[in-house]
């Protein structure tokens, strides 16, 4: 299997800033995503994918191809990262701590429109239980494959299309008051 | 319920409904293996796949509203870097030097820890860290120390 990302990881591991820098801007942005939408809090989600980048220091010595991707394996570290940030969550029991913080820059109609769609979908998916939701995130907002997100869950390709089926249902339900505004004449598939 | 045979590449009417609804409308979020096999189906049934896939394809478009990018990732890519522990300086890409070998006190150390965990690692407890990230699927993607690292090297 070609990994795309095992010669650098493999430079990374003799100490080559260069790479680093490289799987930095390749890879960072994604994992500040999936943890915006796991956690829901864009400071979270920093701290997360910082400690993602630690775990990436520190194993890329010893990385070896074959395999397993290793985009792969730093989604199984991100998703452990963020169960860990909820689990802590409910432990405190923090009732704001998914706050996300609305962005200022936004007050044209139009961008008000847009913010509104987008809390309405946050919501939807921060009521999802984590388990549904992070297949949903990692197949149809990180697009890894079925099998690779298969592998950073833990689960076989079967159950992680049972959990996105279950996640897909959900969020057509949650959505559905809103659905003339999000979801109403959209189309009639992708194909 | 009548399934595909999915190493035949035959695609069925009840198989493609589960990828839509697992998967959506978008035939790139499709699985590999099926994906030119629904696509054909899909092509041969163009009414009958319209009429399957206009929620899948609605929901689709109702997840796309959600954008999460990143206001500052320039400050935070600096920062992600600055933990590798090399030289280096805010605002200085291109131009960073590496600390000579400074990685392997860090790799013999990561490695250490690495195999006193990974002894343990199948059924380790969740909260254990690194025994989370290395479990069956990845443990043999990390080379593991010689047995000399064995005793005494703890995590």
């Amino acid at each position: 299997m070609l990994d795309p990302d095992a010669e650098l990881v493999r430079r990374i591991g003799e100490g080559d800033a260069r790479a680093a820098d490289l799987l930095v801007r390749r890879h960072l942005p994604r994992m500040t995503a999936l943890g915006r939408r796991m956690l829901s809090n864009a400071a979270e989600a920093e701290d997360m994918a910082q400690e993602v980048f630690l775990r990436v220091w520190k194993m890329a010595p010893q990385w070896r191809e074959g395999e397993a991707k290793f985009e792969t394996w730093m989604h199984r570290v991100a998703l452990n990262l963020c169960y860990d940030r909820l689990r802590r969550r409910r432990e405190v029991n923090d009732p704001d701590a998914g706050m996300t913080s609305v962005d200022p820059a936004q007050s044209a109609p139009d961008a008000i429109l847009a913010r509104q769609r987008a809390s309405a979908v946050r919501t939807a998916l921060d009521a999802l239980p984590e388990r549904q939701r992070a297949a949903i995130v990692l197949c149809h907002f990180q697009e890894l494959s079925n099998i690779d997100a298969a592998v950073a869950l833990e689960v076989s390709v079967e159950a992680l299309e049972s959990l996105l089926a279950r996640g897909r249902r959900a969020l057509k339900a949650a959505l559905s008051e809103r659905a003339g505004d999000l979801m109403g004449g959209v189309g009639d598939g992708a194909v | 319920m009548e399934l595909s045979d999915r190493n035949s590449g035959a695609m069925t009417r009840d198989r493609m409904e589960e990828i839509l609804a697992a998967y959506g409308a978008k035939p790139a979020r499709w699985p590999e293996a099926e994906r030119a096999s629904a696509q054909t189906w899909a092509a041969e049934n163009a009414a009958d796949f319209a009429a399957m896939a206009g929620e899948a394809g609605a929901l689709d478009a109702a997840l796309a509203f959600d954008v999460r990018e990143t206001a500052d990732d320039e400050a935070l890519a600096q920062r992600v870097l600055a933990t590798r522990g090399d030289n280096v300086v805010a605002g200085d890409f291109g131009r960073r030097r590496a600390a000579n070998d400074w990685w392997r006190p860090a790799a013999a150390l990561a490695a250490c820890a690495v195999l006193g965990l990974a002894i343990g690692f199948t059924g380790a407890p969740r909260n254990d860290d690194m025994a989370m990230d290395l479990d069956a699927a990845f443990g043999a993607a990390f080379e593991m120390p010689a047995a000399g690292f064995a005793d005494g090297a703890g995590g």
